[in-house]
């Protein structure tokens, strides 16, 4: 089964969506200042993190969608690219912090992880 | 046990190396045709056909001692398979290191064949840590051949 995630995930709407990537290297260093590599991994698994914007209602289907649909986030999701429009299979990296700012307002800061 | 090329010594020796070596796992009760395959990677890779899974396994070398040679091996646990087949487990565990270069994955630049055991094992529900052991220290009877490097891969890199 392959689960797709809440309409409010799909944008980044506070603030900037960063992607970061783990390096599938392994590398050393030393007083010198050289540093050698080599490849150790075959792919690049890449992070992103952004916050968004929810509604009562959002965090509801959100919370419906993390018990049931991810088994408490122990199943992937697919995720759309707001840019590029790529559908990635991510795992959430943990239950977002929601922040509630005012009467059905919250915000949430996600972390996703390609698998 | 395959012999490494010169090109391959020399490829290994180089700086940066731009394709990832891969170490392949597998793990055999004595006796049984099941075999659990794992990949050192973060995808899985295919192997003469076979289908390594992604994992995550650490090898310890052990310091030097007068007792025979065991290196220690510890490896995720959290799909219980490698758990599930050690517990079922009547047999001896055969293992099985091969590496390759993802460039050329079906050509094996070390092979350990059978010459690995696995003579105690440990581990809770996320990890698994294992000694591994040469064939050797079970003392049994092995058939007669002349002792040559292909014996010991730890020379390849000499």
């Amino acid at each position: 089964m392959t689960n797709t995630s809440p309409a409010f995930m799909l944008l980044p709407l506070i603030g900037s969506l960063t992607e970061v990537r783990p390096p599938s290297y392994a590398s050393d260093g030393s007083e010198l200042g050289s540093v050698r590599r080599r490849q150790r991994m075959t792919r690049d698994l890449r992070g992103f993190k952004f916050d968004v914007w929810a509604t009562s209602v959002e965090k509801v289907t959100f919370d419906a969608f993390y018990t049931t649909d991810l088994s408490r986030g122990v199943q992937s999701f697919n995720w759309t690219h707001p840019d590029t429009s790529e559908v990635i299979d991510v795992l959430l990296s943990g239950y977002p912090d929601f922040t509630m700012l005012s009467a059905d307002l919250y915000s949430a800061s996600i972390n996703i992880e390609e698998v | 046990m395959p012999q490494p090329t010169t090109a391959q010594k020399h490829k290994v020796n180089r700086d940066p190396i731009s394709d990832a070596h891969v170490m392949l796992v597998e793990f055999q009760e004595d006796g049984q045709t099941l075999v659990h395959r794992a990949a050192v990677n973060n995808e899985d890779v295919t192997h003469n056909g076979n289908v390594y899974s992604r994992s995550s396994i650490s090898v310890n070398l052990p310091t030097s001692s007068d007792r025979d040679t065991g290196a220690t091996l510890k490896m995720s646990n959290i799909d219980r398979v490698i758990g599930r087949t050690i517990d079922a487990a009547t047999k001896r565990i055969n293992a099985r290191l091969i590496l390759i270069d993802t460039s050329i994955p079906d050509v094996a630049i070390v092979d350990t064949g059978n010459l690995l055991i696995v003579p105690n094992a440990q581990g809770d529900s996320t990890t698994i840590t294992m000694e591994l052991a040469p064939r050797a220290s079970l003392l049994e009877p092995v058939p007669f051949q002349r002792t040559t490097q292909a014996l010991f891969p730890g020379v390849w890199f000499a």
